[in-house]
């Protein structure tokens, strides 16, 4: 990788509680501008990952590098450039809004009129002398965001952070995503519980189970590493199968006039069609059905889950 | 240093609104209430050979050595870090770009400086309350001059033998996020106090090493007034190191 480029690189990261193993060799690479999602169902070891990234947790092996240094080298460094929200929103109900935010700026040094931009920024700017005991859920996770997001980090970690948001708020939660990433350059690293909730964000993503990374890369091609399926419905049967197998199509039904095929991709459809109307074959019923994030997920989960227990 | 003083300004920040503020005034006030009930009920004489100034004040700082300040730095220091473990707020503190070790500093600073505040209302109000004596109570007469340097001695030597007792409150709040387990400690601490004055090494318990260097014999109350910071300085710095080496996402 680009030096130039490098944000966080984890090499074996492994950590455990007592005698639990929480998270085993985890290998990430996280690049400039990148908008990685660090996906996995609860309990898979995505928190503790990322209190690991951030240095409130000490690995039990392996390294991380921010910012092309190792962390344990210079953590206020690397702290200084980075935003994030874990598990949920660390606030001071007795305190206003600006006051929870006036603790980052004191920290991190920054101008006081970043308090009133970030407000704005999360649509909090009428709220920011209210306690944060009044806050709603969805306020309180705004202002978490608000706090991650005071001193324009270079990258921003956010840990679920379309929890309580209502549809409006995850879609402008999104926008708000993709701009800090294209206009200012930012690296984010989003978790999520939910595949396609990252769907239209992330650039590339890591699928996390039992601990362990199961997918690294981009989403095109996690969906290339799965192939779709043909649904027919044909007149005849058995004219169909043999127009199939003569094309290249194998493990066909032995019988029945509906059966399904894998095939690479939608292009497979009108070669299919085409070999069996001239085989004289009427199709009723024709479809390519690409497998959806949600179903890869799960798979490449289950799969995991089965190979823990044998 | 600088950054010692930011987390400290954010210590004070955090402590807006909250009731431990309000018991600097509140716990000093009760005592020099008392003591001014006391007063106000005596019905013998007072002795013209007594400063009255300083008297009240001995017995105000008598009631707060003893039983008043244990109890108040047991109720501040598990108030000030409550506030973070309540709002998961110790990885948000541990997030910010500071040395790990001035979180936990900041916290003693603060809740020592409580401490001191504490202790210069307590004087001030006796001084008020001994002033308002005379008007409760003809029988009290007072000297002209206030023996201000006397009295803020006195209470200095009270404060400066119950820095141990701080220290060991703040090690008990940050190892364990329990309130019962820290107010149960100042508690119990105070409580068996009572019972430690008839054993042989009494004086140097550290809940009773305030009320000794009043009452307690001269050799005792001098070797307090060192040994008290001392082992302070010893145990606080064994509590920055714990709290560097701890996981900070372990806080909870």
């Amino acid at each position: 990788m680009d030096p130039t480029r490098e944000v966080l690189i984890t090499r074996n990261l492994s950590f455990s509680y007592g005698t639990a193993a929480a998270v085993s060799n985890v290998d990430l690479a996280i690049c400039r501008g990148d908008i990685f999602g660090f996906v996995g169902p609860n309990g898979a070891g995505k928190t503790t990952t990322i209190k690991l990234l951030l240095g409130l947790l000490t690995p039990s092996s392996g390294t991380i590098r921010a910012f092309g240094r190792p962390m344990q080298d210079d953590r206020t460094g690397a702290l200084r450039r980075i935003g994030a929200l874990v598990e949920t929103p660390s606030l001071y109900p007795h305190l206003t809004a600006t006051e929870n935010l006036r603790i980052q700026q004191l920290a991190h040094r920054v101008l006081p009129r970043r308090i009133g931009e970030v407000l704005e920024l999360m649509s909090l700017e009428t709220a920011r002398d209210k306690r944060v005991k009044h806050f709603s859920l969805g306020m309180k996770q705004r202002l978490g965001i608000a706090l991650a997001l005071l001193h324009a980090p270079d990258l921003l970690v956010l840990d679920e952070p379309a929890n309580g948001l209502d549809p409006a708020g995850i879609q402008d939660l999104r926008l708000l995503l993709k701009r800090l990433a294209a206009d200012e350059g930012m690296t984010i690293f989003l978790s999520s519980h939910i595949l396609a909730e990252l769907e239209q964000t992330a650039s590339k993503i890591a699928i996390i189970s039992q601990g362990a990374i199961r997918y690294q890369g981009t989403l095109d091609a996690l969906k290339a590493t799965q192939q779709g399926r043909l649904h027919l419905v044909v007149d005849d049967g058995e004219r169909a199968r043999t127009a199939l197998l003569r094309l290249g199509y194998g493990g066909l039904p032995a019988k029945g006039d509906s059966f399904a095929v894998p095939a690479a991709d939608r292009d497979a459809c009108s070669a299919v069609n085409a070999a069996l109307v001239s085989a004289g074959v009427k199709v009723s019923h024709l479809a390519f059905e690409q497998p959806n994030l949600e179903d890869l997920f799960l798979a490449i989960v289950r799969d995991a889950e089965r190979s823990a227990i044998s | 240093m600088n950054m010692f003083a930011t987390m400290c300004r954010i210590e004070f920040l955090k402590l807006r609104r909250t009731l431990a503020l309000w018991m600097v005034v509140v716990a000093p006030a009760v005592v020099v209430l008392l003591q001014l009930l006391i007063w106000t009920g005596a019905r013998g004489d007072f002795d013209v050979d007594v400063d009255l100034w300083l008297a009240f004040l001995t017995n105000v700082l008598s009631m707060w050595a003893i039983f008043m300040q244990p109890l108040f730095v047991a109720l501040v220091v598990t108030l000030v870090y409550h506030l973070d473990y309540a709002s998961q707020g110790w990885p948000r503190m541990f997030l910010l770009p500071v040395p790990r070790w001035t979180v936990p500093a900041a916290k003693l600073a603060v809740v020592a400086t409580m401490v001191v505040a504490a202790t210069v209302v307590l004087v001030a109000l006796s001084l008020a309350g001994t002033k308002l004596g005379p008007l409760l109570n003809e029988r009290i007469v007072l000297q002209p001059d206030i023996p201000f340097a006397t009295a803020f001695a006195r209470a200095g030597k009270v404060l400066v033998a119950s820095l141990l007792v701080v220290v060991i409150q703040n090690f008990v709040s940050l190892r364990w996020s329990s309130v019962p387990v820290s107010l149960g400690i100042g508690i119990t601490g105070t409580f068996l106090a009572l019972f430690a004055t008839s054993w042989k090494y009494g004086p140097y318990y550290p809940w009773l090493m305030g009320i000794q260097v009043i009452h307690g014999k001269e050799a005792a109350a001098a070797r307090i007034l060192w040994l008290s910071p001392a082992l302070a300085i010893v145990l606080a710095a064994a509590t920055l190191i714990y709290a560097t080496r701890r996981d900070p996402g372990l806080y909870q």
